[in-house]
């Protein structure tokens, strides 16, 4: 006996198709004059219908439709929607020829085939053999490919011919600020397109004279656009991307440059409103005006913005990033912002003033670990140690020449051979050097006793870490940050705090600790920070 | 970081004078600091140089 799953397996293997169809008809200019109309391929189709005794059930037809993408195809999106709505009611899609149903493989197989088969559906072409047998299945493919080899012959003649309409400068694209397109007869059935100045030409031409100066932006010209009523071809004000597009247009010095020129000056027929000398001029003053690249190595320590490498996105955790935009006035503003993606309405810029000054309040409230002035002793007294070293030796070896001028005095005074004018020459130079040399030493011991002064300022001035910070240059403001926070600090732009969440991190060799100065203003239940200003928070980063 | 240079003093000798609040840094961490105190103090001192030289001459 057959078991019961095998005899279900048999009854689908057994299932006949359904002999219901939707038929899909596509047509596109070309197609009419080789006799491929609607009503032709409509009648063929039938035909099939009736001759293998399918019903169509729904009519399915595109007209002037290119045949290289299913999903641009209106006719053809609602055809498949229906079958996946009809699933199990419909056996075929029929169409007059595989080409109908598209000419480009692998949207054949990606955006129709695949969806056919989801929906158990087979095609049929009315006019091809085509069926579920290996030799079916090929000649399926070969269909397509022939029409996508079709098109692409036709596309490459197509490019070849409009190339040489470009190299002859005839305009190919659509209308511009200031001119309009007409068709010229060339030839008994043959037009080419032409730039013809509109009333707008003239304040065009304004426009870039203008920009040409070096006094405009393009902002400054968008603006002076619109005063001047400048509009597009569809009646629209230019907004930045247009007038970028104007002042970088070619056609305004009379030449044409495209993809068709491959990207190279050609003259065009239309007239010209500017010189190529002003054209070249407006490009050189818009690559002189442009931003840094993508890629190009940016300035990484900039005096201005010395807690870059520091402060850390509130949002992303990223470093935040420097930068001055133009103000109304014409100066910069320089500022500290995130402008990764992610940060986007979350993170406000802010200026560097403010967060220099907030950062300064905050450090007021830092001070040195006991250990931290340890250490900084001991280097400091090193360093001082080689400073006295240096003069002590050179008070002994003052003291020694001294005495060695003691000696020459003694020996002089002695000398029988010298007369007596020669002695008081000799033993007034030998004066002259000891005291020379008491006076160097004098000098000498003053300064030892100020180096100890200075170690003394130093270790004073260690405790204060935001004079520290406020006085010293690029990079020792930045080493001493670093060493502040070398985790980096979080700076949250939106309500101007420093050190808000996990990502900031004082070093456990410095203590926040607000001094009776800070606290002053708060009550004793207030005393934790200063307005805007909270503890950095001190975890390691594991 | 500043440029590397002899240390003025060890890390070991530097952890000793930190104490315990310096053991979760590490020894890179340590130097940094040794490097850059050692900056400021060279700073400090430097209004009293030039230190080195023969300044005494015998005439």
């Amino acid at each position: 006996m057959i078991p019961e799953r095998f005899q279900a397996l048999k009854k689908k293997a057994e299932k006949k198709r359904i002999n219901i169809a939707v038929a899909y008809l596509r047509v596109s200019t070309d197609d009419q004059s080789y006799n491929e109309s609607l009503p032709t391929q409509r009648k063929r189709v039938q035909e099939y219908a009736d001759r293998e005794g399918i019903k169509i059930i729904k009519w399915f037809i595109d007209g002037g439709q290119s045949g290289k993408t299913i999903k641009k195809r209106d006719a053809m999106q609602e055809m498949l929607g229906y079958c996946i709505g009809h699933k199990g009611e419909i056996g075929y899609v029929v169409v007059y020829k595989m080409q109908r149903s598209s000419r480009d493989l692998m949207s054949y197989m990606a955006d129709f085939k695949s969806l056919l088969i989801k929906c158990d559906l087979v095609i049929r072409s009315a006019t091809e053999h085509i069926d579920e047998t290996p030799i079916g299945q090929y000649l399926e493919g070969v269909y397509i490919l022939n029409g996508q080899l079709d098109n692409h012959i036709k596309g490459e003649v197509t490019t070849d011919n409009m190339e040489s309409v470009a190299a002859k400068g005839w305009w190919q694209t659509g209308p511009i600020p200031g001119y309009d397109t007409v068709k010229v007869k060339v030839g008994p059935k043959k037009t080419h397109t032409i730039l013809r100045k509109n009333r707008y030409i003239g304040n065009v031409e304004h426009l870039l004279r203008m920009f040409e100066t070096g006094q405009y932006t393009q902002a400054d010209i968008v603006r002076m656009a619109r005063e001047r009523e400048v509009k597009n071809y569809m009646g629209k004000y230019l907004d930045d991307n247009a007038v970028y597009r104007m002042l970088t247009q070619p056609a305004y010095a009379g030449f044409i440059c495209n993809k068709l020129t491959n990207y190279e000056l050609v003259k065009g027929r239309h007239e010209a409103i500017i010189s190529l000398d002003t054209f070249n001029r407006i490009q050189q003053i818009i690559e002189n005006s442009k931003r840094k690249k993508k890629g190009e190595p940016k300035q990484k320590n900039h005096e201005l913005y010395p807690l870059k490498p520091l402060l850390l996105c509130h949002s992303c955790g990223q470093q935040l990033r420097g930068s001055g935009p133009k103000t109304g006035a014409g100066g910069h503003s320089p500022r500290y912002h995130c402008s990764r993606a992610s940060c986007k309405g979350s993170v406000r810029s802010v200026s560097v003033q403010a967060v220099h000054k907030l950062f300064a309040t905050y450090l007021e409230q830092v001070t040195p670990d006991e250990g931290l002035l340890r250490l900084y002793k001991e280097i400091l007294r090193r360093h001082a140690s080689n400073h006295t070293n240096n003069i002590i030796k050179q008070i002994e070896d003052g003291l020694s020449a001294v005495a060695k001028l003691e000696d020459e005095r003694v020996r002089i005074l002695r000398d029988a051979s010298l007369t007596r004018n020669e002695k008081d020459d000799v033993l007034r130079a030998i004066e002259n050097d000891t005291r020379r040399l008491k006076k160097q030493a004098e000098e000498l011991e003053e300064k030892q006793t100020a180096t100890q002064a200075a170690i003394d300022q130093a270790i004073a001035f260690m405790h204060d870490a935001q004079a520290m910070w406020v006085n010293a240059d690029l990079p020792h403001k930045q080493w001493f940050q670093n060493m502040l926070f070398p985790q980096g600090l979080t700076f949250d732009t939106m309500q101007l705090q420093l050190g808000t969440n996990d990502f900031a991190q004082l070093s456990p060799l410095y203590r926040y600790a607000p001094s009776k100065k800070a606290l002053s203003g708060f009550s004793k239940t207030q005393v934790v920070t200063p307005a805007g200003v909270e503890p950095a928070i001190f975890r390691m980063r594991t | 970081m500043p440029p590397a240079q002899t240390l003025l003093i060890s890390v070991k000798e530097a952890r000793k004078l930190l104490g315990k609040e310096a053991q979760p840094l590490s020894d890179q961490q340590v130097e940094e600091y040794i490097t850059l105190l050692s900056a400021i103090a060279k700073d400090f001192l430097l209004d009293l140089e030039p230190l080195g030289g023969d300044s005494v001459v015998l005439q």
